[in-house]
């Protein structure tokens, strides 16, 4: 590893460069469609977790972009991803938000798809002529790729491209981390949701996830009144910023973490999951490692552009117009894990996060506020360059003070290399 | 308890004792009274917002709000703080009404209140009503009534909210 400044090494765009963002890229509806079309309809977006779509037949609904789709397994066990609008004239043929079902049938004129998205017929065949209208042509629209990483469901609407696994590069990494801490492995959703929206662009949310210069101000109500201290995000942190390159930002606290971590693994419950770690990867060591890392108790992930695996959720943030968003947090439970201590992970969850939470509501007040200044004109752009000059570089991958904007340049690289210079 | 009916001296409420209750409850939090409001709570009491539904198990799904008394007091000592969200404090109208009671089931010493709440929130430029079903569970106590536990179920719970930080 050497220290450095890191060189631009992709084009300019307009209206963001390296490390700074210009207004407009929050504000635009023009280039909001273009990061639909060049960022929502090109790389992955995640799409659900398997845990939603147990069992054949179990479908949801959720957006890539502005796009309405439908996860949905089949009979065979495959899992879907459809465009939720009728091959006919349009309207969704799925309203829930989950359920179990065999068939959607638009209402609007009640053609039936079966859940694999294939057309079971017109309603009234007769009246179409064979000729003109063909039904195997009228198939529910799909995500042509659709791939999952630890249960995670991902979709691409692109039909070349990159992997996912290439698209999660150093994330997996990451996301690995945190669900090995589950007794068994592997995580679930059916918790509920968490749901809150703003009036601001979507890109906020993705920088403010992996943005520790904020907490200490921000939140200071919370962590003044919590046990969690101004230490963790202070100046004198050994926490770390990162981008791990893709785009994908990491927020790193355990070097602050250890000794809570200690103290939780020195507890009953603590020595009950380092047995079950232990059993499952067969080395004691590597299952204290885990547990004294914390999982996503010890760093918040960002993987672009729209997910964030922090604390005990999967966020999942819905662009909706360049000055309107929805996020919703889905909290996941351990597998393996006793009701009681998912019944903790949920209470964790429940004390800082949500439209309630100690710290939620705060960081919604500043994405207002932000939206609100942007309205300044001739004050034009948003400079990222703190820590610019104290980058650790190591492969894709820089790293810098737990205040840092690493991760906020990463996520802009990977923007403009989408992007490209604009047109 | 030995017998299999309930003791004589298990307190009840009239409706119009519940009702005086919670209007005075409701006023605490309207006047900014968050102190007193505490106090009404039992040690073990608990103050419920459930999440996406009107009622679910909070172990095993998600609250918006699910409060020991302790958090409670935490919460309550945020918004005195008046940081960020709360430096422009909510202005709440409580208005409940459909106030039923049920008495304590045999050798139980819990009475279950419920009623129906509109609450009025304005908050900088926002002006929200949330319809609520609320559920007291109340126990006396050296002849004062604890709130064991307030569950507030808004009817709008689903939906997407930029910040709730006020007390329902």
């Amino acid at each position: 590893m050497t220290t450095t400044v890191s060189a631009p090494t992709v084009p300019v765009h307009p209206w963001v460069e390296p490390t700074r963002v210009h207004r407009n890229a929050y504000l635009d509806e023009t280039l909001f469609e273009e990061e639909m079309r060049r960022i929502y309809y090109k790389t992955w977006i995640y799409v659900g977790h398997e845990s939603e779509v147990a069992n054949a037949g179990d479908y949801k609904t959720t957006f890539i972009g502005k796009q309405p789709v439908i996860v949905s397994r089949d009979e065979d066990g495959e899992i879907h991803v459809l465009m939720n609008r009728c091959m006919h004239r349009a309207a969704t043929v799925c309203q829930a938000a989950s359920g179990n079902s065999n068939f959607f049938r638009c209402e609007y004129h009640a053609w039936t798809y079966r859940n694999n998205g294939e057309l079971v017929a017109p309603t009234f065949s007769g009246g179409y002529d064979p000729a003109d209208l063909d039904p195997g042509k009228y198939s529910l629209a799909r995500a042509p790729r659709v791939d999952s990483y630890r249960g995670l469901i991902f979709a691409s609407l692109a039909g070349e491209g990159e992997s996912l696994p290439e698209h999660l590069g150093r994330a997996t990494e990451y996301i690995d981390g945190t669900f090995d801490l589950a007794p068994a492995g592997t995580v679930r959703l059916g918790a509920g949701t968490h749901k809150y929206s703003y009036g601001g662009n979507w890109k906020l949310q993705s920088e403010n996830g992996v943005d520790g210069y904020h907490p200490n101000f921000v939140h200071r109500a919370f962590i003044e009144t919590s046990h969690f201290g101004l230490k963790v995000f202070g100046g004198k942190s050994k926490g770390r910023a990162g981008s791990l390159g893709r785009g994908h930002g990491l927020l790193d606290m355990r070097p602050m973490m250890e000794p809570m971590m200690r103290t939780k693994l020195e507890t009953p419950q603590g020595q009950v999951l380092l047995e079950q770690l232990t059993q499952r990867m067969g080395n004691r060591d590597r299952a204290e490692k885990t547990i004294l890392a914390g999982g996503t108790e010890g760093y918040n992930l960002v993987i672009f552009p729209n997910l964030a695996i922090i604390g005990a959720q999967i966020r999942v943030i819905h662009p909706r117009t360049a000055t309107s968003t929805e996020v919703e947090l889905y909290p996941y439970l351990h597998d393996g894990a006793s009701d009681e201590m998912n019944a903790q992970r949920l209470q964790l969850h429940e004390a800082f996060y949500g439209p309630a939470g100690g710290g939620g509501p705060d960081d919604v007040e500043m994405f207002d506020r932000v939206a609100r200044g942007l309205a300044v004109e001739g004050v034009e752009w948003l400079p990222f360059l703190r820590g610019l000059r104290r980058e650790e570089i190591d492969g894709e991958a820089r790293w810098g003070h737990v205040t840092d904007e690493q991760p906020q340049r990463g996520f802009y690289h990977r923007w403009l290399e989408l992007m490209g210079t604009r047109t | 308890m030995t017998g299999v009916d309930a003791p004589p001296t298990v307190a009840i409420l009239s409706r119009g004792e519940a009702e005086d209750f919670v209007h005075s409850e409701v006023a605490l939090l309207d006047q900014g009274r968050h102190d007193e409001w505490l106090d009404l709570f039992a040690d073990d009491g608990v103050y419920w917002v459930p999440s996406n539904t009107l009622d679910h198990d909070p172990g095993r799904h998600v609250s918006i709000i699910h409060d020991t008394k302790e958090a409670l007091a935490k919460r309550i000592m945020r918004y005195q703080r008046g940081r960020l969200v709360q430096e422009i404090p909510s202005r709440t109208l409580h208005l409940v009404g459909n106030v039923t009671v049920e008495p304590p089931e045999p050798g139980s010493e819990l009475v279950e209140v419920r009623a129906g709440l509109a609450l009025f929130e304005v908050h900088a430029e926002r002006n929200i009503t949330y319809p609520a079903h609320c559920h007291y569970r109340l126990r006396q106590d050296s002849g004062r009534w604890r709130i064991v536990m307030k569950k507030v179920a808004f009817l709008a719970n689903d939906q997407y909210f930029a910040s709730l930080a006020f007390l329902f």
